[in-house]
């Protein structure tokens, strides 16, 4: 909605104002001019107006700069404390008003912002972290570490177990040289890897780990520590290598695990006890939001940081 | 075949016109100075600084402060001597002493300052030539006080808008290239900067019509 004219006289006397100064500065042509010129002739006060730019103008130009009294040139001090450097000039850059640094910084926070809510919001990433079974079976769910694995291992077993062990012991396989032991895995192939640990190995040396739900038609599985509690620091591949190792903790032994699958039954099935069992449709695995969310808040951090780092300068250049 | 050997700041002077021979110089002193010689760079200084520091002077109200913006222009003209790329050191230096007047006037301008106070001495007097009458010496010098205490009350953008084309010259398109302002705003700027003047001047007015 446009206002209202205003027909004022303040808002009249502001434009015949601007029309004379205009005029004045000769800045008008044509039609402009003829009008600003007519008004002038039959306005006093505009007439007036144009007379006083006019000698205001003269006196501007006649105005006397008061002397100089430093003298400017440079000492050897001086250049040797001006001299280029690299910290020197992202320090100058920082600090300078007009840089580049507030609309970067800016946007660098505006990015990280954005990137955590994305990270955060459900629907986003995936939905929220829930143990599924396409079978409606029951499937394994771990939550407790497993660094008495061993003697897990040796319990009874549930009648879900086998089938999820056995369709979870190709990807332990595959993933299996690049083990990493001491975390616990989290990610869709951790559980892939967990269910297809051997029981062979060591009892005890095996890291803390938590069995999640593979990626096969049998067991889908969603990662997250609300699924397992006490999970460790490990997402996505690593986690997977992690839980590869199963109880035995040897990466090396790995490449066995497909024919001692079965023999991973006993594991989840000793686990069973402190799992939560969950029986829901199929949803595909969801993205590890550990990195995006890294991300952003790397980008976050930047841009706050530059801008605090530009005040921080501009303040103390000013004072 | 040209001589090879480096010629000297007056020996070009002489060989050429006074525009074409002054930038060559320029040039040459600027790149005597990016090899270290800091003797050159003063000689630039030298050059320029009274063409600065009066540019600056009415532009800033506080003198102390246009001092400092001019010596700060030169610290930056020194720091950046690389960025320098022709072809007029003397518009690339106005343009720097114009940028650290804003940017001190910017930081400080919460600081109450008092402009010229050997304006407000009456005692002081503009420079004036041998010919002029007291009572000539005694107007000009009231018209002085009485116009840069106005011009210290307006606007600062306003302010080196007037300044750079009344009292220096420049065209429009030239002060928005100096101040990276539009044209159209350089234009608002003077045209607001003159009415605020005459605003402020409106009881003194009869002084300037002598």
């Amino acid at each position: 909605m446009h206002a209202a004219p205003d027909h004022s006289p303040a808002a009249a006397a502001a434009e015949h104002a601007a029309l004379i100064v205009a005029l004045d500065a000769g800045d008008l042509a044509g039609r402009e001019r003829d009008e600003a010129t007519s008004l002038a002739g039959r306005c006093a006060g505009c007439a007036s107006l144009l007379a006083d730019l006019a000698v205001l103008r003269a006196a501007t130009a006649a105005l006397v700069a008061t002397p100089r009294t430093r003298d400017f040139r440079l000492t050897d001090a001086d250049a040797v404390r001006l001299r280029p450097s690299t910290w020197k000039s992202l320090m100058g850059w920082l600090a300078a008003p007009r840089s580049s640094v507030r609309p970067l910084a800016g946007g660098l926070a505006a990015l990280g912002i954005v990137g955590l809510l994305l990270t955060t919001t459900p629907g986003f990433f995936g939905a929220a972290a829930t143990t599924l079974s396409t079978s409606g079976a029951p499937v394994v769910a771990p939550a407790g570490a497993q660094s008495g694995g061993g003697a897990a291992g040796d319990k009874a077993l549930p009648a879900a177990a086998p089938s999820a062990a056995s369709s979870a012991a190709p990807y332990a396989g595959s993933i299996a040289p690049a083990l990493l032991n001491g975390a616990a895995p989290v990610g869709p192939a951790a559980t892939a890897a967990s269910a297809a640990s051997p029981v062979t190995g060591t009892p005890g040396a095996t890291p803390r780990l938590a069995a999640l739900p593979a990626p096969s038609p049998a067991v889908v599985a969603v990662p997250g520590p609300t699924a397992i509690p006490d999970a460790g620091a490990l997402t996505g591949p690593a986690a997977i290598a992690s839980a590869a190792a199963g109880s035995s903790g040897f990466s090396t032994d790995a490449g066995a695990t497909s024919d001692t699958a079965t023999k991973a039954a006993p594991l989840e099935a000793s686990q069973a006890g402190r799992s939560s069992v969950a029986t829901a449709p199929s949803l595909p695995a969801p993205p590890d939001r550990t990195l995006p969310l890294l991300l952003s808040l790397t980008l976050l951090g930047a841009g706050l940081g530059l801008l605090a780092a530009n005040r921080l300068l501009r303040r103390r250049a000013g004072s | 075949m040209d001589d090879p050997r480096p010629r000297s700041p007056e020996d070009v002077t002489r060989a050429a016109g006074p525009d074409d021979a002054t930038a060559r110089r320029d040039q040459i002193l600027v790149e005597r100075a990016l090899g270290g010689d800091l003797a050159a760079f003063n000689q630039l200084v030298e050059a320029y600084q009274d063409l600065c520091h009066a540019l600056v002077a009415r532009m800033v109200p506080d003198p102390d402060q246009a001092s400092d913006a001019v010596q700060e222009a030169f610290f930056s003209a020194y720091r950046n001597l690389r960025s320098y790329h022709g072809p007029s050191f003397r518009g690339w230096l106005t343009r720097i002493a114009i940028n650290a007047a804003m940017d001190l006037q910017r930081a400080r301008k919460r600081r109450p300052v008092t402009p010229y106070p050997e304006l407000d001495d009456e005692s002081w007097q503009p420079p004036a030539g041998p010919e002029a009458d007291p009572e000539a010496i005694a107007t000009t010098g009231e018209r002085q006080r009485v116009l840069v205490a106005a011009m210290g009350a307006i606007a600062a953008d306003q302010r080196a808008a007037i300044v750079l084309f009344d009292v220096e010259g420049y065209d429009y398109a030239e002060i928005a290239a100096m101040t990276g302002v539009s044209l159209g705003t350089v234009k608002s700027r003077i045209h607001r900067g003159r009415l605020a003047l005459r605003g402020l001047l409106a009881d003194r007015m009869e002084l300037f019509r002598s």
